[in-house]
């Protein structure tokens, strides 16, 4: 059984599009990342699966069941951290750890296993569970919304941008918590529009761009495809003469020119040094030079029907 | 119950000032009875010399003014049914509205329960404020009748506080239908607070003259008015009707839209 799995997954919002034809699996146990630049799909496709907004068409389960029909089933082994993370202002975060335990304790959870949980998590992440909710910064809000979201041991975690606002250090101790949660059979599923981080933790991303899903691939192929980004600065780089296999495309503007590389890096650095710059730059691209670069020739023909 | 405890547990401190508000209208008009009954036969004149229609405003050509209960219904209860609307619709227009314009929706929604719950809860919640303040207003009632040296029975008390209760009631369904469809809590409160006032100010104008007699049945003021209940000893089967009606109808349509509803992130 696929812990979700989508099937034309469409929502419109009047004439506007949110997502359309969605199609793709996580399997139990996997770490799944949903990768996009901002406004493509990724917080609708999460929202639908939560059932906080209706699909216009298509369907999807999260464990074999459906996301309307059993919604209710479904948010009891969910745990959801979402990209804005905004609570009751009235309460402190010892109370919302508790309010929010309580209605999984209704639905047969341990009261006591989430007390303890939520207050080893909080040590483990630096929250002050005496703090008022309003007083918190963005990121120890977040930090609230982890401890929220894996309070009752869900078997699938999904979470709509986690670490933004997160310090590094909190990052790294929250990549521990998913690394831990997975090694206990609980399947991930997050967005993100950092590549980088994408690839550190998941088995498989799924790229979505304007509401369509673009592809589905393994962390491996995505790595292997690597382009780098080399920028020069340079008295008129058009005029720049190059021998090196792998450019996939040159851009000159004003006193810089521009590579698109995939290659080996040594070479690169042997092709680059007689030239006459005065500063050089080797990046990662952005996820939105990635999608040009990679998948933009394929968005004709990949309608979201890739299977994993 | 979880939504449904904190709910309850969150509006009681408001509530409190509520009462205290009320309660106190209550005793300072109430202890003016005191003088007003002292020169009654002044008064008497006096409001012989009012016009049949500002009479029938205040209810004073159907209750005698010079008992304490008569006083209590032409001075008293108007506050009472007021102050007990704008009471509900503050209560009922932003409960569920409040989650989605406070981004709480996505932590709530989140949860295991169902849309249907957080209907079912939030319309508990709203129900059992609204009978503790009616509560509150009886007992603070009792308490001004005292104060005013009694003459007071219970039948016609609770005649006229439930009388109270299914007005407010009423608006209230209404705030929450609001509460229900809308995305926005600004709008809400300020959008029933006018319908509160504007029906409110209906029942007063077709008081006043036989032409405007119709407008009585567009105000739920008008279906629980104080000197028909206390004249008639019960509640107008229509106005149940049509109050009940009302009320029933817009907490059906609440949970057809909020159990269907875009949850706007």
């Amino acid at each position: 059984m696929h812990a979700i799995e989508t099937r034309g997954l469409t929502k419109r919002y009047g004439r506007k599009t949110g997502i359309a034809e969605v199609t793709f699996a996580v399997s139990e146990g996997e770490m799944f990342g949903f990768i996009g630049p901002n406004g493509a799909g990724k917080s609708t496709t999460i929202r639908t699966l939560l059932n906080l907004v209706f699909p216009t068409s298509g369907s999807a389960t999260v464990f074999g069941m459906d996301i309307v029909r059993q919604s209710r089933d479904i948010r009891r082994i969910v745990g959801y951290l979402p990209a804005e993370v905004r609570y009751y202002d009235d309460m402190r975060v010892s109370d919302l750890l508790a309010y929010s335990a309580q209605f999984y304790a209704a639905s047969g959870a341990s009261a006591a296993d989430m007390r303890r949980r939520a207050a080893g998590l909080a040590e483990r992440l630096g929250l002050d569970l005496a703090a008022k909710i309003e007083d918190l910064s963005f990121g120890n809000r977040k930090k609230v919304g982890i401890v929220q979201a894996l309070l009752h041991k869900p078997r699938l975690l999904v979470l709509d941008e986690p670490t933004a606002g997160l310090d590094p250090l909190v990052q790294n101790e929250f990549y521990a918590l998913l690394r831990e949660a997975r090694a206990e059979g609980a399947t991930v599923f997050f967005s993100s529009h950092v590549l980088s981080e994408v690839q550190k933790l998941c088995d498989r991303v799924a790229i979505i761009r304007q509401g369509r899903l673009v592809a589905v691939e393994s962390v491996e192929r995505l790595v292997r495809n690597r382009v780098k980004k080399v920028t020069l600065a340079l008295d008129r780089p058009e005029g720049v003469e190059l021998r090196l296999d792998g450019v996939e495309r040159r851009e000159a503007s004003d006193g810089a020119l521009t590579l698109f590389y995939r290659g080996d890096p040594k070479l690169l650095l042997d092709a680059v040094r007689e030239l006459p710059f005065s500063d050089i730059r080797i990046e990662e691209p952005s996820l939105e030079e990635v999608f040009m670069h990679d998948y933009a020739r394929e968005e004709g023909s990949a309608d979201g029907s890739v299977s994993p | 119950m979880v939504l449904f405890r904190r709910e309850f547990r969150r509006g009681l401190k408001a509530a409190a000032v509520w009462w205290a508000v009320m309660a106190g209208l209550i005793w300072v008009t109430m202890s003016v009875y005191g003088q007003f009954a002292e020169q009654q036969e002044n008064l008497k004149k006096l409001l012989s010399t009012y016009p049949d229609s500002v009479k029938a405003v205040f209810g004073m050509d159907r209750v005698d003014m010079t008992t304490p209960i008569g006083f209590y219904a032409v001075e008293v209860y108007f506050m009472v049914a007021l102050l007990g609307a704008v009471y509900a619709v503050t209560v009922a227009g932003p409960m569920l509205v409040k989650e989605e314009n406070d981004k709480t929706a996505e932590f709530l929604l989140a949860k295991p329960i169902s849309r249907t719950a957080v209907v079912t809860e939030k319309l508990l919640a709203v129900g059992v404020h609204l009978v503790l303040f009616d509560v509150a207003a009886a007992v603070a009632s009792i308490v001004g009748f005292r104060i005013a040296g009694g003459g007071w029975d219970a039948e016609s008390l609770f005649l006229l506080m439930l009388g109270a209760w299914l007005l407010h009631a009423t608006f209230a369904a209404v705030a929450f239908l609001l509460s229900a469809a809308l995305r926005k809590s600004r709008h809400i409160v300020s959008a029933s607070m006018a319908v509160v006032f504007v029906t409110y100010f209906l029942g007063v104008v077709s008081d006043l003259s036989e032409d405007l007699k119709a407008l009585r049945y567009v105000s739920p003021f008008e279906y629980v008015d104080a000197a028909d209940l206390l004249a008639g000893r019960s509640i107008d089967a229509a106005a149940v009707a049509v109050l009940g009606a009302v009320s029933i109808g817009c907490m059906a349509l609440a949970y057809f839209r909020y159990r269907r509803k875009d949850i706007a992130a």
